[in-house]
């Protein structure tokens, strides 16, 4: 059989929306597909068309020389269609054996668990598809995020998986992490089975896939296989732009210092020496967990911390986040959705959520004063939305991470602290993110970011901190900012200065 | 550690135990009679229905749901109960069958629309409007005629130690034990409760599960008002609502918690425990009745706070 399963000009509509315009995909056994494009490009609507979730509006489906105009939940399961999405779908509080078998509990004829015989399912099962579990009696609520999308991915493949599409499985692990999943992939992939793969670091695409699919605004842009790319054509298909244009230019003149860290510890951080310039983009690296969250979080109030912080040369008292806000400091969350936005709120209320105060007179909202404030931040960070008054959650990621920048930006901060600015954020919007940085920083702001993409951190920042098991290993600058150097640095490895 | 994932919550009651011994011995020292068989036989009387009525609340407060309709289902179980006979036909048997059937009518009624996205206390809260309605117009001042063979049946005591209601009572505790922490179905319920979308698509059918959730908690609404009307051989459209709070401050000092698929039976049992023995104590120290809603009041307020606070899954790391 030469295809596993075929999409024919697909078309799907949101009311006036388009949400995909003809989209062509062929995936035959055994291969791993990448299917690519930036937020708003139909990804997600086509893994819920062939989820059977969404009915499309035109176009059709072939699985295994079967054509159907759409599929539903049953019938994409029968066709043994599985998919993982991103928040994994687990129950935190029950075993891993509980959620493994949830619907396909073994019971007795009364209702009662057989657990002897749920056991005997699970490891045959495990052992047939060659995917190594956590232990099958701990809490998934205790297990380490790599552990869970495995247990994710099993429950998906040990109910006769065909087709395994992963919703960006990669965009919460490190790289060790990223390489355990490889390998389960690769055994999937060796038994015959067909993989989705849907990622917005382009560095896996090349390591992992056979071909890959770009889509744009909804429309098919082209097919090849993956050795045929390079990571500058493929976001040039994706974005329609060059990928050296992505980063703006940096800066050679910096201020006097800002904040000066010294013997400063919180959470893992330990012993922390900084000194951050004005008129700079401080980047803060690592492999995940090496206390760079804890760092930042001790300066803003949000976790304990002993040791000393200047800000101009005066020495700072920081318990809580309010203190940083007086202080000039602000923070941006890596998670918008639980510690940055209210969702379901207009975007105008969003945005000044955090300066009420500031545009209120005798605590009630000033109009004139809000309306000026949103329109600046519209403006500054181009927010592209049908009106302001529309809920956050209408709102693509990226422009969502917009709303929870610029919630920010509107007190004015003297400091910005970024917290993985771009996470499942698309090109297009990554590339206005940076312009946005670059601009505050030149009119005299100083941007702390952390980020765990390497890339990122490499592109944007002009110096680099890089943390290793709590303490930095060195600063980064100048020509010294290199790949090799951050990842030997990582690594506890010495960088020849 | 074991496969089964209640079982966690089962050793994480255990604490609320040593609470319940240490209530048994200070109140033993301070009051001779506390200890007495009569004593323990009277705080098993009052603990028999609080803790049918409490293991079924359990059930939906685990959904993050609550049944608010509880009580005024007791209530209207005793009022059925005491109309003694239905036309000519004076069957109590019939008249107990119809309190299952009126008590499981709520129950679908409950679960059907909670499930269909009413939040649970306003549904039950219409529910229980309307049970005190029908509760009021068979029954509008309490008395009525409750058969004798089942009041006495109900009010059974032997061997010095044991009586019906306990029996009734400890065996249904256990058999909903059993229910929810052995079958597929406490696995769905759990599921459920923890991320009803997830258990969605994992293939949990939720629909059955929040309607069988709420039909259970009515059907021990009506076991409670049996036992009721074993105390007080007569019906009353306005008695049973004390079961509504009561069992609802029993499941939480229990450690179930509001935020949904977590606690469990065992800690419900200790909790309903320690509520009746409370007012048993407050009673043996005199304390005036009214002040004892207070006392409950406030137990209620505590119990709802520290399970946020220390036992929700959900709660915050900082603030």
């Amino acid at each position: 059989m030469d295809k596993e399963l075929e999409v024919i000009d697909i078309h799907k509509s949101f009311g006036a929306t388009k949400a995909l315009r003809g989209v062509n995909i062929v995936l035959r056994p055994g291969e791993i597909h990448a299917l690519l494009g930036e937020n708003g490009a139909g990804k997600s609507t086509l893994v819920k068309i062939l989820a059977g979730v969404l009915k499309p509006d035109a176009g059709s489906i072939v699985i295994r020389g079967n054509a159907h105009d759409y599929l539903d939940v049953k019938k994409s399961f029968d066709y043994g269609i599985r998919t993982v999405y991103q928040e994994m779908d687990l129950i935190d509080d029950m075993t891993v054996i509980d959620n493994l078998m949830l619907a396909k509990e073994k019971t007795s004829t009364f209702g009662r668990m057989k657990y002897p015989q749920m056991l005997d399912e699970v490891n045959k099962m495990s052992k047939l598809r060659g995917v190594e579990l956590p232990d099958l009696d701990a809490r998934v609520s205790d297990l380490d995020i790599i552990h869970k999308q495995i247990t994710a991915i099993a429950r998906a493949v040990f109910s006769g998986c065909k087709i395994l599409i992963l919703d960006e499985p990669t965009a919460v692990l490190n790289e060790v992490e990223r390489d355990k999943l490889f390998k389960i992939m690769m055994t999937l992939k060796s038994q015959g089975s067909s993989i989705v793969f849907i990622s917005h670091r382009l560095e896996e695409v090349f390591m992992i896939t056979d071909v890959v699919t770009v889509l744009k605004d909804g429309a098919y842009v082209s097919t090849a296989c993956t050795s045929e790319m390079t990571e500058g054509k493929l976001v040039e298909l994706m974005s329609g732009r060059k990928l050296s244009d992505l980063y703006p230019q940096k800066n050679s003149e910096f201020g006097p210092p800002v904040l000066e860290i010294e013997g400063f510890s919180s959470g893992i951080a330990k012993e922390v020496n900084l000194e951050i310039r004005a008129k700079e983009i401080f980047g803060i690296g690592g492999l995940v967990g090496q206390g760079q969250e804890d760092l930042v979080k001790g300066l803003i109030g949000l976790v304990d911390h002993v040791g000393s912080v200047r800000k101009q040369g005066r020495s700072l008292k920081i318990r809580r986040i309010e203190d940083a806000f007086k202080n000039s400091i602000s923070y941006v969350s890596a998670d918008r959705k639980s510690e940055g936005l209210v969702l379901c709120r207009p975007i105008y209320e969003n945005i000044i959520l955090s300066v009420l105060g500031r545009v209120s007179r005798h605590g009630v909202l000033d109009r004139e004063l809000s309306s000026a404030v949103v329109n600046r931040m519209i403006r500054l960070l181009s927010i592209k939305s049908g009106s302001e008054k529309d809920p956050v959650s209408s709102l693509s990621g990226g422009n969502q991470q917009k709303v929870s920048l610029s919630k920010s930006l509107a007190l004015n901060p003297e400091i910005l602290i970024l917290h993985e600015p771009t996470r499942g954020v698309d090109i297009q919007t990554r590339f206005e993110i940076y312009k946005v940085l670059r601009s505050l920083v030149n009119e005299g702001m100083t941007i702390i970011v952390i980020s765990s993409e390497a890339v990122e951190l490499l592109g944007l920042c002009d110096r680099i901190a890089v943390m290793y098991e709590g303490q930095v290993k060195g600063v980064l600058e100048g020509d010294k900012v290199t790949e090799e150097n951050l990842i030997a640095l990582a690594n506890d490895q010495e960088v020849p200065v | 550690m074991s496969y089964n994932s209640s079982f966690k919550y089962i050793k994480r009651s255990l604490p609320l135990f040593a609470v319940l011994v240490i209530m048994f011995a200070f109140t033993g020292i301070l009051s001779p009679t506390f200890l007495k068989v009569e004593n323990m036989m009277n705080i098993m009387l009052r603990l028999s229905p609080l803790l049918v009525a409490s293991c079924g609340q359990t059930f939906v407060i685990l959904l993050s749901g609550i049944d608010m309709s509880l009580g005024a289902v007791v209530s209207l179980t005793t009022s059925v109960i005491a109309l003694g006979s239905i036309g000519s036909i004076s069957s109590p048997i019939l008249l107990v069958f119809l309190s299952f059937a009126l008590g499981i009518g709520f129950g679908l009624l409950n679960g059907y629309f909670v499930y269909k996205g009413i939040a649970p206390i306003i549904m039950t809260i219409g529910t229980s409007v309307i049970a005190k309605g029908i509760a009021l117009i068979i029954r509008p001042i309490p008395g009525g005629m409750v058969s004798l063979e089942l009041a006495e049946f109900l009010g059974l005591e032997f061997g010095g130690i044991f009586s019906v209601p306990m029996i009734i009572s400890f065996s249904f505790f256990l058999f909903l034990m059993w229910i929810l922490h052995w079958t597929r179905f406490g696995r769905h319920l759990y599921a459920t409760g923890a991320n009803r979308d997830a258990a969605k698509r994992a293939g949990v059918e939720v629909k059955k599960t929040i309607i069988l959730a709420y039909v259970i908690s009515s059907i021990s609404a009506v076991v409670c008002g049996l036992l009721v009307v074993g105390q007080i051989w007569s019906g009353d459209a306005l008695i049973g609502e004390v079961y509504t709070m009561d069992s609802v401050t029993s499941v939480l000092v229990g450690g179930t918690t509001f935020t949904g698929g977590e606690g469990g039976l065992l800690g419900t049992f200790a909790g309903a425990f320690i509520i009746s023995m409370l007012s048993n104590i407050l009673n043996m120290l005199n304390v005036f009745s009214y002040f004892q809603y207070i006392i409950k009041g406030l137990i209620l307020i505590v119990s709802i706070f520290i399970s946020f606070r220390f036992f929700s899954r959900r709660r915050k790391v900082y603030e």
